[in-house]
């Protein structure tokens, strides 16, 4: 006798299993720092080095993009990572945003 | 001598003349009833707590974000701005007396947090007033003064603290 189980439809792709945003990759959202006439130039390389563990010369690198060419993209991931670096940029007085990666 | 320096223990040590610490604390203070009362609006508002989305289509999350971040934000630029306040402040009234001061790790980002703020305020209450920002009291420190004395001393900082890091 068969057991009297609800039938489970097995899911054929990941974005079927995990659901669209998710299955579209951690690297989905990116965040952009945005210049400003305020916050000093070693300011940013320092908060880039203290948040993201970045080397000098990458903290350097991307500071200078942010001045040179009014934004830079410092971090991505998920959504929710990338609202929490926003948050702690902003906690760091640096103007930052996020978007979807393909915006 | 200078502003700041490294302790023996790797604590920070702050020399500022007295008078430099009681004018600090007036300008913390100040900018402390500014960022944590109802009346923060317009520029300082926007260039403290800014957007985390800049996309319309989702004004949902960032009232969400918003939600979540907002308080502890605040909260954090002010408990800042009181531990800085706390560990600096001096009745002593011989102004260009100094006397050392050691911060803790935690007061050390307390600082640079608090000097970073109080020049973006100060710096957007500036660009509000345009070309007005004279006063009408000619013994007030003009604003521009006073963001170039605390761009000097967050310099100072800065440069401290990017020596602490590994180098490449």
């Amino acid at each position: 006798m068969t057991p009297d189980v609800e039938e489970i439809a097995v899911p054929d792709t990941v974005e079927e299993l995990l659901g669209e945003e998710f299955a579209a990759g951690e690297r989905a959202w990116i965040v952009i720092v945005w210049d400003d006439p305020v916050n000093l130039m070693r300011y940013v390389v320092y908060v880039f080095q203290k948040l993201f563990g970045y080397s000098r010369e990458k903290a350097t690198k991307l500071m200078l993009q942010v001045h040179n060419d009014g934004k830079a993209v410092v971090s991505s991931g998920s959504r929710e990572k990338c609202e929490g670096d926003v948050a702690r940029l902003h906690a760091h007085g640096l103007w930052a945003t996020l978007q979807r990666e393909d915006q | 001598m200078q502003p700041f320096a490294r302790g023996a223990d790797g604590t920070l040590v702050v020399a500022l003349p007295n008078a430099h610490r009681q004018l600090l604390d007036l300008v913390l203070t100040d900018v402390r009833r500014l960022i944590d009362g109802p009346e923060l609006a317009g520029r300082v508002r926007d260039r403290l707590y800014p957007s985390a989305y800049l996309d319309p289509t989702e004004d949902t999350a960032e009232q969400d974000w918003q939600n979540l971040v907002h308080h502890d934000l605040v909260q954090g630029k002010v408990a800042a701005i009181d531990g800085v306040r706390a560990a600096l402040r001096t009745d002593d009234t011989d102004a260009e007396a100094i006397t050392p001061v050691v911060l803790e790790s935690e007061q050390e980002e307390q600082l640079l947090g608090a000097l970073n703020d109080v020049r973006l305020v100060l710096a957007e209450l500036v660009a509000g007033a345009g070309d007005t920002g004279a006063t009408a009291d000619p013994h007030a420190i003009d604003p521009s003064d006073l963001l170039e004395w605390l761009g000097a001393l967050e310099s100072e900082l800065i440069e401290l603290k990017l020596g602490d890091f590994a180098p490449d």
